[in-house]
């Protein structure tokens, strides 16, 4: 459903020479699954998931989204997913009903069936009490479960979160989690990025380990932990990322 | 493009505006209520206070009265509006707002006047006092009785009737109507009005429509849709367009409607302008006239929404884009002749065009020529933001299209490193205020220290202090490289070529845009006698010296900070466009960019500098050679080729064929040598 071969990112550094962003990574993410892109700060996770949403355009390598390729059809790329960073607002003038309508809209629904949609998305995400009142005037916790139906308005097989829970309480992270369980358990193609090895434990089916712009290790947690002969998450987590600074030190 | 998708987006932006009190308090609730009113308060205070003043008494003191008894009668009638004060020390008074006139008698006055000598009365009066100007008119009148008196009374003496003096009887009439005046009264108003207000309409939605979405996140959210970029912009501008366009329009017709009010009110008072009728199609036309560069207003706030990182940063950005708006104050006073030429200038061509329409003399054409001109920098200005919209790194924090970052000394290695495009621009910017304020200092050392002075430290310098407070790479920023001999012969023939070439361009251009003379004669006066004094050293020591400077600013950091990330073009059409304003020379810049589009790609294309510090050199030299030594009417006149299409001499054709051979044989050594050259970029 996801699939990602060798992808890069190069920025012109201003000051001269450049930036690798993202360097040859690699996964591969299937319907029903989460996959957890974990990596620490500033390793890339953020840069691919936009070159996937067709934000950016990677300067190498190819990226496959539910068998569209993401540079030659961006459009239909974006069709089929839905995407929710860390950082998405929401109109604070807008309801949440009218916000749903609008983005749907924006996908091409109109009529009874965005209507029908918006109803229901608003049934599923429990905001039917305050569907018709200003963003503005929401708790967080209500804002995100907007976000989240925002971004699902249009039924995309395929969805990319980019730390969803960074800067939530554990009250609302739990919202965002239960969102992406039941809709990989709907069939839904979920790739998540994150930071909390927790988190990428409790909710991900298998993880990619990214560092220094590449995916340094891929597979379940049992995988990961047999490759790298450490008996916890973290500690395989630590050995990958370490080994991976030390070669991009080499490279450069 | 889908324009049931634009419609939704224009609708989410039209939803959002309306229900922001502050957008709709600055589009609709400062021209319909707060305006007029003090439009209406200033009026009536400014109309009684000048009534105040004409009924007011003018309190004056006559100094040796009684040598002119007739002149203190006419003072002392009830309808002359004054008093005749004595006091003690009437200057100190004069001072201290006592006494408002002197009114200082020469000696035997009348009598002098009467026996045909000539005499003078001296009025004093305080200029800082409003009430100066209608004091001296009420004693300019009286003088006027008391000389046609004397007058009179020396025909009188002569047995002559004194209808001599008065041969014709005269009447004079306005023949501006009504309408006329008030028009020529609203077209100083209303171009200022009607396009900063359309501005302002416009700045809240264009900056609740760009910045505001990239600092909520809500951009991205948008980006992710299958919706084209093209498509958000154009139902983003559209809602921009129209909050600007109403906001106008709301302050043409209150504005409008204030006048009107105003001059009723004048009309029961004193003076009066006569039975007003507001010309609704005048106004209407003069709002047609507005529409391109309304639209072009709104573009120009997009692009500084879609610049700005957060809402700080965009009113920091728009306050030099509102000052464009402030144009039209400047044409209203100026009063300029709608000349073709202006007619295509940006913003000046709608102020003029909204004056002419407003004061009744519009002419088809002109008004054509400015509606087209100035939609075409308004299509300009919209895809220049549509450029802008569609650059991926909108949606990226970091993103700094404009910052000044780069002066920033940091722990990394510096080199090897280029300016920055923002740099660049203030180095530009330091050089030419230097050069506007410090170089009239330096006036009065003489020719040789002001051209030392300005080329060498004003132009120069900077270039060089920026080089190396920014530990730039020097060879790349000033692309210090032997030159490619082809390349650097192909630039000499083509400095020597241009030259009549240059003359016979400019020539042309003053057929529809005259050269203002004083401009031309100011050039002349500073170099003339030093030409005619010191021919050689002149003509070598300017063009060296303009050649060396020039090309070390223009084509060396400001170049190579412009073709760091712009397309080659762009950046060589920029640079020469810097260049040629910065000579601070309106009529120029056609011929500056010219040259300095071709230095630049010699420069970019050939990789080193020396040709273009030779061309630049040869030109400027070869032009001051034939001030010198071609005479006027000679086969080397060079004024000759600027009169083509006049009466010009015959050979300003064999001129032109000796500049033609050069620039071909000039360009092809040049096409032919940037081939072999090192890569300049």
């Amino acid at each position: 459903m996801i699939e990602v071969r060798n992808l890069s990112k190069v920025y012109e550094d201003p000051d001269g020479g450049e930036i690798v962003a993202v360097a040859e990574a690699t996964l591969t993410c299937y319907p029903g699954e989460v996959y957890g892109l974990l990596g620490p700060n500033g390793a890339g996770k953020t840069t691919t998931l936009r070159c996937l949403a067709t934000i950016l355009t990677p300067t190498g390598g190819s990226a496959h989204i539910a068998g569209h390729d993401v540079v030659r059809e961006p459009e239909a790329v974006r069709h089929a997913i839905g995407f929710l960073a860390a950082g998405s607002g929401l109109y604070g003038r807008l309801t949440p009903r009218e916000t749903l309508r609008f983005f749907g809209s924006m996908h091409g629904m109109k009529g009874r069936a965005l209507e029908t949609r918006v109803e229901e998305m608003l049934r599923l995400f429990e905001m039917n009490s305050y569907a018709d009142r200003p963003n503005d005037r929401l708790s967080t916790g209500m804002k995100q479960r907007v976000s989240l139906a925002r971004s699902v308005v249009h039924d995309p097989p395929v969805w990319i979160l980019d730390e969803p829970t960074t800067g939530l309480d554990p009250v609302v992270s739990q919202v965002v989690e239960e969102a992406v369980r039941s809709l990989a358990q709907a069939g839904k193609c979920v790739l998540f990025s994150t930071h909390l090895l927790e988190q990428a434990q409790q909710l991900c089916s298998r993880l990619g380990v990214i560092s220094s712009g590449r995916v340094v290790a891929e597979g379940t947690i049992d995988d990961l932990r047999a490759a790298t002969g450490t008996p916890t998450l973290r500690e395989a987590f630590f050995k990958l990322v370490r080994s991976a600074d030390t070669e991009a030190a080499v490279a450069v | 493009m889908r324009f049931d998708i634009v419609r939704e987006v224009f609708l989410k932006e039209l939803r959002e505006t309306l229900r922001d009190r502050r957008t709709l308090a600055v589009m609709f609730g400062i021209p319909v209520l707060l305006y007029p009113l003090l439009t209406l308060s200033t009026a009536s205070i400014g109309a009684s206070t000048v009534r105040k003043m004409q009924e007011k008494p003018s309190r004056v003191v006559v100094l040796n009265g009684e040598d002119a008894p007739r002149l203190v009668e006419e003072l002392r009638k009830p309808e002359s509006g004054v008093t005749l004060e004595s006091l003690p020390d009437p200057e100190a008074a004069l001072k201290d707002n006592r006494l408002d006139a002197i009114l200082d008698v020469p000696e035997d006055l009348e009598r002098k006047a009467l026996a045909t000598e000539a005499v003078k009365v001296e009025i004093r009066i305080d200029r800082s006092r409003t009430s100066a100007a209608f004091t001296q008119r009420k004693l300019e009148q009286i003088l006027e009785r008391f000389e046609r008196w004397v007058i009179a009374e020396r025909l009188k003496a002569r047995s002559v009737p004194d209808t001599v003096l008065r041969p014709i009887e005269s009447e004079t009439e306005d023949v501006a109507s009504a309408d006329r005046r008030l028009g020529n009264l609203l077209g100083m108003l209303l171009p200022t009005m009607l396009l900063i207000t359309g501005m302002f309409g416009a700045f809240f939605p264009a900056i609740n429509a760009t910045t505001s979405e990239r600092e909520l996140g809500t951009l991205e959210a948008l980006l992710v849709t299958p919706t084209s970029k093209m498509e958000l912009l154009l139902g983003k501008t559209l809602l921009v367009l129209l909050c600007g366009l109403l906001t106008a329009a709301i302050n043409l017709i209150s504005m409008a409607l204030v006048l009107w009010r105003v001059f009723s009110m004048g009309g029961r008072g004193g003076e009066s302008l006569g039975s007003l009728q507001l010309n609704v199609g005048a106004l209407a036309l003069t709002y047609v006239a507005a529409l391109p560069t309304l639209i072009f207003f709104a573009a120009a706030v997009m692009v500084v929404g879609l610049f700005a990182r957060n809402y700080r940063e965009a009113n920091s950005y728009a306050t030099p884009v509102m000052l464009l708006s402030l144009v039209p104050t400047y044409v209203s006073l100026a009063e300029p002749k709608p000349t073709p030429g202006l007619l295509v200038m940006p913003l000046i061509n709608t102020c003029l065009i909204m004056r002419e329409v407003l004061a009744g003399h519009a002419s088809p054409g002109g008004f054509f020529m400015a509606f087209a001109s100035s939609g075409l920098y308004a299509g300009l200005m919209l895809s220049f933001a549509a450029r802008l919209f569609s650059t991926e790194q909108l949606v990226n924090p970091a993103w700094e299209p404009l910052s000044l970052k780069g002066f920033r000394r940091s722990a990394r290695p510096a080199s090897p490193r280029l300016p920055a495009t923002d740099e660049a621009l203030v180095l530009f910017a330091f050089s030419v205020l230097l050069t506007f304020y410090v170089s009239p200092a330096f006036a009065g050392y003489g020719f040789f220290v002001l051209l030392f002075v300005t080329q060498g430290l004003l132009v120069a310098g900077p270039a060089l202090l920026f080089a190396w407070l920014g530990r730039y790479d020097w060879r790349a920023v000033f692309s210090w490289r032997p030159p490619v001999l082809l390349v650097l012969v192909g630039s000499v023939l083509l400095g020597l070529g241009l030259v009549p070439w240059i003359q016979a361009l400019s020539g042309l251009q003053n057929q529809f845009w005259p050269r203002d003379p004083e401009t031309a004669k100011a050039i002349e006066a500073l170099f003339r006698p030093h030409l005619e004094r010191n021919p050689l050293v002149t003509v070598v020591l300017v063009g060296l010296l303009a050649g060396v400077s020039e090309e070390l600013l223009y084509r060396g950091p400001i170049q190579a900070a412009l073709a760091r990330k712009l397309p080659t073009w762009t950046a060589i059409g920029i640079g020469a466009f810097l260049f040629a304003i910065a000579h601070l020379d309106a009529h120029g810049v056609p011929a500056r960019m010219l040259i300095g589009a071709l230095l630049g790609w010699i420069v970019l294309r050939g990789g080193s500098l020396f040709p273009a510090i030779a061309l630049h050199a040869v030109y400027d030299s070869t032009l001051l050679a034939f001030m010198a030594w071609g005479p006027r009417g000679g086969p080397l006149d060079l004024e000759a080729v600027s009169r083509i299409g006049q009466a010009a001499p015959a050979h300003w054709v064999p001129q032109l064929l000796v500049g033609t051979v050069l620039l071909a044989a000039g360009w092809a050594m040049c096409w032919k040598g940037v081939r072999n050259a090192p890569a300049g970029k």
